[in-house]
């Protein structure tokens, strides 16, 4: 099963409130194919799919939904700068890379190829 | 599906970027894209760039899986590997990129970005990736706070609420020692009140 059906059937559990073991529960799916499915690591039986899908009232067509097109990088680039004017206009100004990392490292990360990456940009 | 030779060109058009980190690094995350074999995803702070235009990402992080052939197809096109899953570029223009491969599968929904009519590249949708950053602030912190409040204000008028909100409450029902959806609430209401809408609406 692709990464993309298993996530859409994690979505469509999320929606329907429950969790894997009320799904396990539900279906006879072990809980750990279930995590196995969702993440799309393994290719479950169609019966299953189909117990699964009936658990959340939905089905298989529900799996391919009609995808919107994909985003145009044009659109992107908009996006990001609109996203900034906002940004600016609300008071938040943007973000502080160097407080980023000063954060991460207080967390025992390490930091230093990000600190020496960050000082060869402009 | 691995392609060198479009990896290289890939790094090509990032390099050609300059001054254009948004572009810059979509066309870093798709060569590293077709080096390796598993389908990577855009994740982090370069994505939340995408939305907020000033997070300045230190470094491109991407969820797939990866196995040694990859390392080694990564190295081939151009990328340093200096630990585990990290790799860096360094750019003509003296510029140093990181990347790194923070987990195989993103948690959460992907879309598609075209950055050319040839070129598609995954990237964690604005819901699941504001999911994500008020997940970061409830270390309550300011500077976690700061920055979900950041992509939840540059995205107050186009995401789905709808669909954060009840992933939000679906992990708060799991996990109920976060206070997820106290940190979450919070956010919203101070998005709300800062909200001006750009186009003077």
């Amino acid at each position: 099963m692709s990464y993309y059906a298993g996530s859409r059937l994690r979505r469509f559990r999320q929606l329907k409130r429950m969790t894997l073991a009320d799904v396990s529960l539900r279906t006879g799916v072990a809980i750990a194919q279930l995590s196995r499915i969702e993440n799309g690591l393994v290719d479950p039986r169609i019966s299953t799919v189909a117990k699964i899908l009936a658990c959340y009232d939905v089905g298989f067509a529900d799996l391919e939904p009609s995808r919107p097109e994909a985003v145009s990088m044009e659109d992107v680039i908009t996006g990001a700068e609109r996203g900034a004017r906002i940004l600016e206009e609300s008071g938040m100004g943007p973000s502080d890379a160097q407080a980023r990392l000063d954060w991460k490292e207080s967390r025992q990360f390490d930091v230093d190829a990000e600190r020496a990456a960050l000082a060869t940009r402009a | 599906m691995r392609n060198l030779e479009k990896g290289r060109h890939a790094l090509e058009k990032a390099n050609l970027e300059i001054g254009g980190e948004t572009v810059r690094s979509l066309w870093l995350a798709k060569a590293a894209d077709y080096a390796i074999t598993d389908r990577a995803s855009l994740v982090g702070g370069a994505a939340v760039n995408l939305h907020t235009g000033s997070y300045n990402p230190t470094d491109v992080d991407l969820c797939a899986r990866l196995d040694e052939s990859d390392r080694e197809a990564l190295v081939q096109i151009g990328f340093r590997h200096f630990q585990g899953d990290h790799f860096s570029y360094l750019f003509d223009d003296g510029q140093e990129w990181l990347l790194e491969f923070p987990d195989s599968q993103v948690d959460g929904d992907v879309m598609t970005i075209r950055l050319s009519p040839d070129d598609l590249l995954s990237v964690i949708r604005p819901e699941s990736l504001i999911v994500d950053r008020v997940l970061q602030a409830t270390d309550r912190t300011r500077i976690t706070y700061d920055e979900a409040l950041r992509l939840c204000l540059a995205l107050f008028d186009k995401a789905d609420w709808q669909v954060v909100s009840d992933d939000i409450r679906t992990r708060d029902s799991l996990e109920p020692g976060l206070r997820l959806q106290s940190v979450y609430d919070r956010l919203i209401g101070d998005a709300r009140s800062r909200w001006k809408d750009p186009d003077g609406a």
